[in-house]
């Protein structure tokens, strides 16, 4: 028998319905927890290559007996000689080292060195490939620890360890 | 009956949505973590004390480098105790303490 | 003419008026209250749904696993951490079990993570063995136990792991073929490889005119082989290492009123040591020890404990032994046992050669001339997960 009673029992029939089909599916079509936009995952490889670069020239080849009872790395020894297109140079053959015949982008460097002398922090820059302008990149760091009979201008002549910061950028 | 169980899968739903954008991605919590410092960190305290063990104004006056160049360039605490060699780190992120070595080399450094 | 029953009826009266379908227009059906509530909320909540729907639909656009967070991961565990088990430097009671590199296929089990390192406080300097080991697909036959071992998780990842030294050109795969332009996770690691040590030793030094000897010497001695001030990257360890010892210019110390060349008899490995109890031990053999000698080209097997087995071997040129790296470490006997230094005395027949006792050892240690010390060369690690 149809009749003009119900119509409440229809309408909110209708509408629990659409409700339910409309979140349901919503909510079965985004199960899948998941991290929206990763745009960090290059600075994460740029990062970790540079430091592993830094890592890798932390040490010499050998052990070299000079006297001193330890042996300089290369970054001791670029650092002491103030010699920065050498270490800019060691630093970018290292980062083309690849397994296979890839291609990467070219690295750009600028480095630059931070000592202290007396309270102050001093800076001054190291070596840098080209100039940088706003592109996306990544600062790494390393401790370097230097003699006191060093070459370099800008340093005190004592015992001291520097913080060498490099900013690497791809392009 | 439907109308409760339509709005307990709303508010389902309204989890989920949150869920998606809250939280790290996982290359920004690789970048957050200070793991390169702390590992460069560690070995410097180590070549500190093979190299200048022996001369203790020398290495108060390395320790003393690190300590604020680090709190300038870096934004981290560091604290070396030389003598029982704790090193303390902090970024205001993350906070790292370890005693490296003690005076006569042994191992659990390594 | 009655025109009425052709008119609808307009009152209420009328049986056919009651049954006819369609809305009536009366005062029955009047929105009620509770109608009025149920939309109300109805409507608010299709409103806030559809400000959902932009957070919402964001999982409609990209369905991937982030590779690039797993490869990262595997390359920190191959790059940056020794293994389980690995021990930390202890040069007194090391076991095979001990060290991952020297567990075989039957006992693999017990190796709970593959890392390529030295220790953990060396990270991205390799151990030379360990990557020998690591590379080498009898261990684990099945690359499923590779993933278990350094790609944690129960997602069944296909993996890639390359490695290339440039300076001597050497490559090492692992894994499944990719295709390098199908998207994958993908890290690059620039690392260090430790190499091992050797020694040669020319006889030429050892040469007495008042031969009262017929033995010959080279003294492996632990605690000036472990350097600390040298620390991990550049110092030996010789249970774990390859061990590589040449005598050349055998020639030089034959003496010279033989009639006969220099005769090998045997060459006896034997270790000095501290009990725990404090007496000290000399000379004890290391038993059921084989190895192989290359004299003068050919290969030699020296079984435990008669060596040549009563017949000398004539040497005129060299005598080159390779230990290879887990040869030194003692058998569980002697586990409570501080091992101060191992020695090889290569034992002549005595009128054959002109040696001395207060000159007829080498000490195998770095700056001893012949020794060739420990590098680290620069290498790539390439790990790719799909």
């Amino acid at each position: 028998m149809v009749n003009a009673e119900g119509q409440l029992y229809t309408i909110e029939g209708i509408a629990a319905s659409v409700l339910v089909m409309t979140t349901i599916y919503l909510v079965l079509s985004t199960t899948t927890i998941l991290t929206p936009g990763e745009t960090h995952v290059y600075d994460m490889q740029l990062e970790q290559l540079g430091n592993d670069i830094l890592g890798v020239m932390d040490f010499n080849e050998t052990w070299v007996d000079n006297g001193y009872g330890y042996t300089k790395s290369p970054l001791q020894n670029y650092i002491e000689t103030n010699d920065g297109p050498g270490f800019g140079a060691h630093f970018l053959n290292l980062a083309k080292m690849t397994v296979g015949e890839e291609y990467f982008a070219d690295i750009n460097l600028n480095a630059t060195i931070t000592y202290r002398t007396g309270s102050h922090i001093y800076s001054y820059n190291f070596n840098h490939t080209r100039d940088y302008s706003r592109e996306r990149a990544v600062k790494i760091t390393r401790w370097v620890n230097i003699d006191d009979k060093h070459n370099n201008p800008h340093l005190e002549a004592r015992n001291q360890t520097v913080l060498l910061e490099v900013l690497l950028w791809r392009g | 009956m439907g109308f409760v169980i339509s709005v307990g899968i709303f508010f389902l739903a309204l989890l989920v949505n949150q869920s998606i954008l809250v939280g790290q991605t996982t290359a920004e919590a690789v970048l957050d973590f200070p793991k390169s410092d702390i590992q460069d960190l560690r070995n410097e305290v180590w070549v500190i004390y093979s190299r200048f063990n022996n001369t203790p104004t020398e290495r108060d006056n390395v320790i003393k480098d690190i300590e604020t160049i680090s709190l300038m360039r870096k934004n981290a605490v560091v604290n070396i105790t030389p003598g029982i060699w704790r090193v303390h780190y902090f970024n205001g992120i993350t906070n790292y303490t370890e005693v490296i070595c003690s005076e006569n080399y042994t191992f659990f450094y390594y | 003419m009655n025109f009425d029953k052709w008119i609808p009826a307009m009152k209420g009266d009328n049986a056919m008026e009651k049954n006819r379908p369609g809305i009536r227009i009366n005062d029955t059906g009047q929105l009620s209250l509770d109608f009025l509530v149920g939309i109300s909320i109805f409507v608010i909540t299709i409103i806030l749904s559809a400000t959902m729907i932009s957070g919402l639909l964001v999982g409609l656009q990209t369905k991937h696993i982030d590779y690039d967070a797993v490869a990262y991961r595997t390359g920190v565990i191959l790059a940056e951490d020794p293994g389980e088990p690995n021990t930390q430097f202890n040069y007194l009671t090391i076991t095979e079990a001990d060290q991952w590199e020297f567990i075989g296929f039957y006992q693999k089990d017990k190796i709970r993570r593959l890392g390529l390192t030295l220790y953990k406080s060396t990270p991205r300097v390799f151990s030379e063995q360990k990557t020998v080991s690591f590379f080498n697909r009898s261990k684990f036959p099945d690359l499923l136990e590779y993933r278990e071992r350094i790609i944690a998780g129960d997602y069944p990842y296909n993996f890639n792991i390359s490695l290339k030294i440039p300076k001597t050109g050497q490559t090492f795969f692992l894994g499944d073929p990719f295709n390098p332009n199908s998207t994958h996770g993908y890290i690059r690691r620039i690392i260090l490889v430790k190499s091992q040590t050797m020694a040669e030793v020319d006889m030429n030094n050892y040469y007495s005119l008042i031969p009262d000897s017929g033995n010959f010497s080279v003294d492996i001695t632990y605690n000036r082989l472990l350097n600390q001030s040298r620390g991990p990257q550049y110092w030996i360890e010789p249970p774990k290492e390859d061990i590589s010892i040449t005598l050349k210019d055998m020639t030089s110390i034959r003496n010279q009123s033989s009639p006969t060349n220099v005769r090998l008899k045997n060459i006896r490995i034997t270790f000095d040591g501290k009990l725990l109890s404090g007496t000290d031990v000399t000379g004890v053999d290391l038993p059921y020890r084989n190895f192989v000698a290359k004299i003068d080209g050919n290969d030699y097997t020296f079984v435990w404990p008669d060596g040549t087995a009563g017949s000398p071997l004539d040497v005129t040129q060299y005598i080159n032994i390779t230990f290879p790296a887990g040869y030194f470490i003692p058998p569980s006997a002697y586990a409570d046992v501080t091992l101060i230094r191992m020695t090889i005395r290569y034992e002549f027949e005595p009128n054959t050669v002109n040696l001395s006792s207060t000159n007829n050892h080498y000490e195998y240690v770095p700056g001893n001339t012949g020794f060739t010390p420990p590098t680290l060369t620069p290498a790539v690690l390439e790990v790719r997960v799909w």
